[in-house]
Order: C-alpha cells, then sequence, then structure tokens
C-alpha cells in the first residue's frame, strides 16, 4: 500500500488563509484565543519549512497590539492578559526573531508576579491555578533568559508535589494525572533544570509505564485510562517520553505516524 | 403597528432572565431548527446562537474596555452579552472575567448577585454541552465565586449539592478533569476549615455540615460501580482515601479502605470486566504508602488477582480483563522490587 503524502501546500495555504476572513462570522469567534492561533499556525509552517509564508511586521504588530499595561498578553486587542497568551506572544516573537521588538522587563514582571507563595503560578489576576502555568511562566522566562525573575526551586518542589503514586502528575497536589499535565509538569522539570535532581529512576520507570499505556492498538495515543486517542494527545505524550528519555521510544510505533497522517484534512488542508 | 420580531440574541437573554436564579439545561440543536424553550430548558439551534452573537460582540466591544465602573444598566448590558459569548466560547477568558468585575461592583439584586451566577454556572456545566461542562474556565470561576463568597453561597445544598452538580456534570462529560478537580477544591473547603463565612449582600443561612467523610467515601464507592469506565470516579475515590488517611477526626483505622478496594476488585472481575480505570485505581492503592494497607492486606488483594489469573490461565479464557490483571500484577510488582527515591543526579 502506498503511504499517505503529506499535502504541505494545502496545509500552507489553509494557514495562510486563516486571517483574510476578518468579514466573516466564524474569524471573530476565534477572537479569545487568536494569538494562540497564530503560534500554533507559525510553528505548523516552520515545520513545513515555510517560515516566511506569514507577513513578518504585520505578525509582529499584530502580537504587540495584544499587550496589556500589565505586562502580559491577551488573545487579542483589548482582551485580558493570560499566561497562555503571554508564552504564545514570546513564542511567536522569538520564532520570528523578534524578541528585540518587547518590553521584555515589563513582561517578565507580569509573569513574575503571578507567582504564588508555594511556588506555583496563577494564569492572570484572578487566581486559577495549574502546573500548566508553571510551564508557560518557565517556558516564557526561558525564552526571554530571565528565569531569575522567579524562584525556580520553588516551583520545581510544587511540581513534584503534584506527582501521584500511579506515577503521573496533575494540575494541583493530588489532582487525577494527566497527559497533559505530565507534559507540562516534564517540561517545566526540565527547562528548571531539575528533572534528574528531582527524580529517581523509578519514578520516570512508573511515570514512563504509565504514559506507553496511553497507546491504543490504533497506534494514536490517548490523554488517560479509557479515553479516545487523538493527535493532540499522541503529541503530548511521545512528548513526555521524550522529556524523559524513556528508553522504548526509538521502537515508536510507525502506525502512529500513519494515525497523525490520516488526520489530514485533503483539499481544504 | 405590529412589534418588530425579537432579535436572537433577545430572545436568548429573554429566556435567561426568566430563570434567574434557576439552573435552567441548555442543548445546542442542529443549524436551522427552532429555538426550543419548555419552562427552564432550552434548545438552541447553532444558527439561532451564531445570529445572536454579533449584537453581543458589540455590546461587549463597547462596554468591556471602560476603566470606569459600570452603571447598573451597562452591567446588565454585559452580562447579557457575555452569556452569550460564553455559550459560543467556553474558553472566552475575557467574558468570564467581565462577570467577576461586575460582581465585585456588588450591585443591586435587580442586577446580579453571587447566587444567581452559581445557579446560572450550574445550569451550563451540567449540561450537555461538550465544552462548556469540561471548561477550566467555567469550573475556575465557580471556585472563584466560592472562595470570595464562602461556602454560604452554596445554600441549603452545601457540600453534597455541590458533589451532586459535579457528578452530573461528570455524567453529561465523562472524565471531565476540570469538575473532579472542583470537587478535590470543595471538600477541602468543608473539611479543612469550616469556612461558614456569609455571602456579601445575602442573608441566607450557611449550609448544612458535611457529612463524615467515611460516608461520603463509601457514598462515592458506590457511585464508582456504575461508573466503572470513568477513571475521573476512581480517582477522585482515590482523593478521598487520602483525606479519610489523613484526617484526625476519622476515629478509626480506615479499614474501609481495604474492603472497598477489594470490593472494587471482586467487581471488576465478576461484573465489569476489561475496564482499565479500575485496575489503576486498585493497583495505585496497593502499593501507595500513604494509605498505610497493612500488609496481610495487601498479601491478600495481590494472591486473589493471582488466583483469578491463574484460574484463566488454566481454563484458557483469554480476554481484555485477563490481560489488564496480569498487567496491575506486573505493574505492582515492579513497583516493589525497584522503589527508590534517589535522585538520578544523586547516583552519579
Amino acid at each position: 500500500m502506498t503511504p499517505p503524502i503529506l499535502q504541505t501546500s494545502a496545509h500552507v495555504k489553509y494557514i495562510q488563509t486563516l486571517d483574510t476572513h476578518s468579514d466573516r462570522l466564524d474569524y471573530h469567534l476565534t477572537t479569545h484565543l487568536r494569538l494562540s492561533g497564530v503560534y500554533w499556525g507559525l510553528t505548523a509552517l516552520h515545520l513545513l519549512r515555510h517560515p516566511t509564508a506569514l507577513p513578518r511586521p504585520a505578525t509582529i504588530a499584530f502580537v504587540l497590539s495584544c499587550q496589556h499595561p500589565s505586562g502580559g498578553f491577551g488573545a487579542s486587542p483589548a482582551h485580558d492578559p493570560h499566561l497562555l497568551y503571554t508564552l504564545s506572544a514570546i513564542q511567536i516573537l522569538a520564532t520570528v526573531d523578534a524578541l528585540d521588538a518587547l518590553d521584555a522587563d515589563k513582561t517578565v514582571r507580569y509573569i513574575a508576579a503571578r507567582q504564588t507563595p508555594d511556588g506555583c503560578f496563577t494564569g492572570d489576576e484572578w487566581g486559577e491555578k495549574d502546573t500548566r502555568f508553571i510551564y508557560c511562566a518557565l517556558n516564557a522566562l526561558s525564552l526571554l533568559r530571565r528565569l531569575d525573575a522567579v524562584d525556580v526551586d520553588a516551583a520545581m518542589a510544587y511540581v513534584m508535589r503534584c506527582r501521584n503514586p500511579d506515577g503521573g502528575f496533575g494540575m494541583a497536589p493530588q489532582a487525577e494525572s494527566h497527559a497533559g499535565q505530565i507534559f507540562t509538569c516534564l517540561g517545566a522539570l526540565r527547562i528548571g533544570g531539575a528533572l534528574e535532581r528531582l527524580m529517581s529512576q523509578d519514578q520516570i520507570n512508573v511515570l514512563g509505564d504509565w504514559l506507553c499505556e496511553r497507546q491504543l492498538p490504533s497506534g494514536g495515543l490517548n490523554g488517560r485510562p479509557e479515553k479516545l486517542e487523538d493527535v493532540c494527545y499522541s503529541w503530548l505524550g511521545v512528548g513526555g517520553l521524550a522529556l524523559v528519555g524513556h528508553e522504548g521510544l526509538e521502537e515508536v510505533d510507525p502506525v502512529l505516524i500513519c494515525s497523525f497522517l490520516r488526520c489530514d484534512g485533503g483539499e481544504a488542508g | 403597528m405590529a412589534s418588530p420580531d425579537p432579535s436572537p440574541a433577545s430572545e436568548l437573554t429573554a429566556f435567561f432572565h426568566a430563570h434567574r436564579n434557576t439552573p435552567v439545561s441548555i442543548e445546542f440543536h442542529p443549524p436551522h431548527t427552532p429555538l426550543l424553550t419548555s419552562g427552564p430548558h432550552i434548545a438552541i439551534p447553532k444558527t439561532h446562537l451564531l445570529a445572536a452573537f454579533p449584537a453581543a460582540y458589540h455590546t461587549f466591544s463597547t462596554l468591556h474596555p471602560t476603566t470606569t465602573p459600570w452603571s447598573a444598566s451597562d452591567a446588565r448590558a454585559l452580562l447579557d452579552a457575555t452569556l452569550i459569548l460564553i455559550l459560543v466560547a467556553a474558553e472566552h477568558t475575557t467574558a468570564v472575567n467581565t462577570r467577576r468585575r461586575i460582581l465585585q461592583l456588588e450591585l443591586s439584586e435587580d442586577v446580579v448577585t453571587p447566587r444567581e451566577e452559581m445557579a446560572l454556572l450550574q445550569g451550563v456545566l451540567t449540561s450537555h454541552l461538550a465544552k462548556h461542562n469540561k471548561s477550566p474556565s467555567l469550573w475556575g470561576y465557580r471556585q472563584w465565586i466560592v472562595e470570595r463568597c464562602g461556602v454560604g453561597v452554596l445554600g441549603d445544598g452545601g457540600l453534597v449539592g455541590e458533589l451532586e452538580v459535579v457528578r452530573r456534570s461528570g455524567e453529561a462529560h465523562p472524565r471531565n478533569y476540570y469538575a473532579w478537580s472542583y470537587a478535590r477544591f470543595i471538600v477541602d473547603k468543608f473539611y479543612s476549615c469550616g469556612d461558614g463565612s456569609p455571602c456579601p449582600g445575602n442573608d441566607a443561612p450557611p449550609p448544612p455540615p458535611p457529612p463524615l467523610l467515611r460516608e461520603l467515601v463509601e457514598s462515592h464507592a458506590a457511585l464508582c460501580r456504575t461508573h466503572v469506565s470513568d477513571t475521573s470516579f476512581w480517582s477522585f475515590l482515590l482523593f478521598l482515601f487520602w483525606r479519610a488517611r489523613e484526617s484526625t477526626s476519622s476515629g478509626d483505622d480506615c479499614g474501609y479502605i481495604f474492603s472497598i478496594t477489594k470490593d472494587a476488585a471482586i467487581y471488576a472481575h465478576d461484573m465489569a470486566r476489561g475496564h482499565e480505570s479500575v485496575w489503576i485505581f486498585i493497583r495505585t492503592v496497593i502499593v501507595d504508602e500513604k494509605l498505610q494497607l497493612k500488609d496481610a492486606e495487601r498479601q491478600e488483594l495481590i494472591g486473589m488477582v493471582e488466583g483469578w489469573v491463574q484460574e484463566a490461565e488454566t481454563a484458557g479464557n483469554e480476554d481484555e480483563e485477563l490481560v489488564i490483571e496480569k498487567e496491575a500484577l506486573r505493574w505492582i510488582s515492579r513497583r516493589s522490587t525497584t522503589a527508590s527515591e534517589t535522585p538520578l543526579a544523586a547516583e552519579k
């Protein structure tokens, strides 16, 4: 059987046209996550080896227009700032080599102000705590080379308190293990330079077991037991295994690769 | 002269205004079907919601960026608009935050009260709306209201009522991560400090005291058997086990942790075969030192499962349940023989 072929030009065209429909209702339905959408599209274009497919000056201008006086970024102009979109903003600027366009000190102050005394981070001023936000904060600060602005050790200790006896990590201490949370916790530990310092081989092994059990017969991975597999959790699960250097990763089932390609949207991109 | 037809946005607003302080149930229906209401139930065609969006978006864009406190009428208009925005997109953070800001203004009851918001959220979170009932933004907003107002905002339902909201949301959306995360928050709210602080602007009496922790554990264990494939139900049972062990008021040796776990294994083996969720729960209970199972209890559980596996292999009954039970035993043995908490860096 001929393996499926990646429809690169269709995917590139699809991403390019996403910002050309501001006269259509569906464009405005995604205003609340626009900045992250730009990051996802831009990253995909780079992976597809079309890094200049989006206009660089307009991309930078849009990112900066989303900055709030507090220094954080919202999903769109005049939207409330949040660590999720602040990370997306910094990732976009880093990807197009435009971090110098940013008032880094102001953004760093916003991020640092989100850290709570127990080491965790809130997403915004309203106080929702989640290990996802530790990852967002450290990822952003790492790109800005400003990890010194927060208490990294306290963040690492908090992440380890979110480790469960089943091997996984959750959004908070004693929360349910979840592949997405595992990825963000491991990512935070890696960025903080603490993964080997704080995790034992047995802890890594039991974590690896939990993630490997996410792979289903189709090849795709799910995010938790008895859920359906999807592309998102396949990425997060394999990403988690990569972050701990899981021995079995080199033998990833090739069926898994095809499961990604079967999600190809055909001519529509 | 006949009145003009109400706009799509105003039709939705009229329904929600007519049912303030009542948890409504909401469905989304296929495009180009009629808007249907029956008491506190509404079926909104996707096309109707999209038709309501532009007016709501215009109101929101005009009013929300202002830096001055909103008047009562502007606040009410924003509440109507942001509800439509949230129905379109559950993770519309700015729309949710706008509602928080309005609550902070502590305007009159004609505008909004925290209890009214809790009722609205209950309706949205327990309806069969795939994105909304699992939304971290909306569950986070519910938690914020309770943190701000205290458990008095829960009214007569108290902890049991809140866990019922979680259960219904978890049934509408299985493996509902943020619903069960909220459940952990609300259990800790009741069992850690007995918070009965009054809610601003609300003279209602504090909620009823929570049940004994053991009763909560046992009632939730019964729920797990009727939601056997839902890992979030089992994970919450594990959380309750931890709380029971940590509680200084439990007054007993928590022997029910062992008996509930044993019953779960027997139930999975006999009645609900092939569910990974139960066995991940069981194997975790067996190895988790925090739960303080006695060695004899641990060995009894392991021995029981070993017996089942041997029996099935001898009879040639190879099904998914056998695979899962064997894997659980392998997992347990790996934990017992290799356990080391020494970080990798220290070993080098």
